[in-house]
């Protein structure tokens, strides 16, 4: 338990003197209060670019639409944003071999991956719903007669989809040895669940639906059911991922 | 009490053998000299010390455990500097002790008296700098501070003055001397001046083998002839010196210096002052020599 | 939508847009080594491009040694 706490502890030293926290908190709060804003915007936008006639025809923003602006948001900026920050959370400790001194006192790799993953996860947990709790406001202010139907179940989707992607970048951590190798196999694991989504036999395990079903929760259109087989897929996704991890950690040359 | 046994250790790699079958023993106590060129295979056996390198054959004991590749408990008793420390550049010297000594368990009180007693101890207490300010130097210094914070029964140090000034030098090897009696030391170093120093016991490692151990003065003894070193006021005294003197076999003539060696220097010794006085020529010293390491090591090496 | 309507979601996002470009600007001023490009492009860099820029530079521009 120690051990685990001192290195929690070297992980938010380092993420707030690299500046990371302060890039995290910026982004997620620009757009938790972007997505209401654009929402709000959009007639007077459109109206720019689209005749006057078209413009109007368009219904009056609602606090769906700041919804579904936060959930384009995350799904994209705020997952990339993560992806960023933690692509070389261990890559970096290899290269520049900061974990040999505490490795031989005593601290275990396992430790090391646990820990990273935790503080991962625990980042985009409190700026995801942090940021929820700016736009919820905002929403709440500019459509106070609005109200969204389950939208925790919308919104959590998009946090476990987080949670996913986390495991999938620590999993790129002990498998690549540069940042750009990480990121090109987090894209291909995107990228991977984007073909499985075209054919319509797949929807009952489409992990990506987590990140861009927002939507249709929102409007009705799927309920919590629909989404079984895939809460069941990710979760033992992220547990093999981590032990795999720990796995190939264990077994790689630190020197 | 014996600290560490190397039992019939051998580490390839691949085709390539680095240790070839070594059996060793250290006592505890003491400052001892891992000597070799730039890849004998010094880190190689260090990592293996440490469980960061898989053993090919044989076993390695730290007093009766055996280490362990990967996670080896035996690391409590064994504080590592290796030869290019890298810390977080974002820490002060003391956060970074106080991370190593959580690590390592040290209770919170104990553990912030003594980050302060090492960084006192390497000279670095007023420091407030962040670690990437550190000169190499300093940077070697707070490395032995990190591997002494949880008072380890052996301390292993790889090259740890090969990168800096003299200074630098002096200041790391004083260190090591002055810790001498709470750890035993194993240091690796190509630099045979430095071993000179502090060394009480040497091993060579070359080709995969210790071709040489045993205390430096033993080593002395018996690897090397000693030699005695007449100093004359010029060359032609010198010259006609060893012209005159039939005893004298085995001699290196460096201008008016000579090098005479001798299987038995006591005799020698006498026999060039007699020859002296008896040639009337007046040496301003002669002085018995020991050989340095660097001789021994290119004539082992060899 | 007017402006005045608009402000409780400009101003919190302008004071967050320039705080990033303040703190970014301070570090550009005070290191002086960055792993590629010079001072007055890094400074056009964190105040031009809003967001964008002050990531990029603390994410890939800064230098090692402070």
């Amino acid at each position: 338990m120690h051990t685990f706490l001192a290195l929690f502890k070297k992980e938010t030293m380092e993420f707030n003197r690299t500046y990371k926290f302060l890039i995290v908190i910026s982004v997620f709060m620009i757009f938790a209060i972007m997505s209401p804003l654009t929402a709000k915007f959009m007639p007077e936008i459109l109206s720019q670019f689209l005749p006057k006639e078209v413009a109007d025809s368009f219904p009056a923003p609602s606090a769906l639409d700041s919804w579904a602006q936060f959930f384009k948001n995350f799904s994209q900026i705020g997952l990339f944003v993560i992806a960023l920050l933690f692509a070389g959370t261990i890559i970096h400790e290899r290269s520049e071999g900061t974990l040999i001194i505490l490795l031989t006192k005593g601290l275990r790799r396992s430790t090391v991956v646990f820990v990273k993953t935790i503080f991962s996860m625990l980042v985009w947990t409190v700026m995801y719903w942090g940021a929820f709790g700016v736009t919820y406001f905002y929403t709440w202010y500019y459509w106070k007669d609005e109200h969204a139907d389950h939208l925790v179940l919308a919104v959590g989707n998009l946090w476990l989809f987080g949670l996913l992607l986390i495991a999938v970048i620590l999993f790129g951590n002990v498998l690549f040895k540069s940042i750009y190798g990480n990121l090109l196999w987090t894209a291909l694991f995107v990228g991977v669940w984007f073909i499985v989504s075209i054919f319509p036999k797949a929807e009952d395990f489409n992990l990506l639906r987590l990140a861009t079903d927002g939507n249709n929760i929102l409007k009705g259109v799927n309920d919590v059911d629909d989404f079984n087989w895939i809460y069941v897929i990710s979760i033992g996704l992220i547990i093999v991922l981590q032990v795999l991890t720990i796995r190939i950690f264990n077994k790689k040359s630190l020197i | 009490m014996t600290i560490l046994t190397l039992d019939h250790v051998t580490k390839s790699f691949g085709s390539n053998l680095v240790i070839d079958d070594i059996s060793f023993q250290l006592e505890e106590g003491k400052i001892f000299g891992l000597l070799g060129q730039n890849g004998a295979g010094k880190t190689t056996l260090m990592k293996m010390i440490l469980g960061l390198l898989p053993i090919t054959k044989g076993k390695i004991l730290l007093f009766d455990e055996e280490v362990k590749y990967g996670y080896s408990p035996t690391n409590r008793h064994i504080g590592y500097l290796p030869d290019v420390p890298s810390y977080y550049s974002y820490m002060t010297a003391y956060e970074y002790l106080i991370l190593c000594g959580e690590i390592t368990g040290i209770p919170k009180k104990t553990l912030k008296e003594r980050a302060e007693k090492y960084l006192k101890l390497v000279g670095l207490e007023k420091n407030k700098k962040k670690i990437q300010q550190f000169s190499r130097g300093m940077k070697q210094r707070l490395g032995i501070a990190q591997a002494l914070i949880h008072q380890p029964k052996l301390l292993i140090c790889d090259e740890p003055t090969s990168a800096l000034d003299p200074i630098g030098r002096k200041e790391i090897l004083d260190i090591l001397k002055s810790i001498k009696k709470e750890t035993t030391v194993i240091l690796s170093t190509h630099i045979l001046h430095d071993a000179e120093q502090i060394c009480d016991e040497v091993a060579m490692l070359h080709n995969g083998k210790f071709v040489v151990t045993g205390s430096l003065s033993e080593i002395m003894k018996t690897h090397s002839k000693q030699q005695i070193r007449v100093v004359f006021d010029d060359e032609k005294q010198a010259q006609n010196f060893v012209e005159k003197s039939e005893m004298i076999e085995n001699v290196r003539i460096q201008s008016n210096i000579l090098l005479i060696e001798a299987t038995d220097i006591k005799d020698m010794q006498k026999q060039i002052f007699t020859q002296c006085t008896f040639l009337h020529l007046f040496p301003s010293s002669i002085q018995i020599v020991q050989p340095s390491l660097d001789e021994i090591f290119l004539e082992v090496s060899r | 939508m007017s402006i005045q309507e608009a402000l409780p979601l400009i101003i919190p996002i302008a004071i967050l847009e320039w705080t990033l470009a303040i703190v970014a600007l301070v570090h550009v001023l005070k290191h002086p080594h960055y792993r590629f490009g010079n001072k007055p492009m890094w400074i056009v860099i964190v105040l031009f491009i809003q967001i964008i820029g002050p990531i990029v530079y603390f994410l890939f521009g800064r230098g090692r040694d402070e």
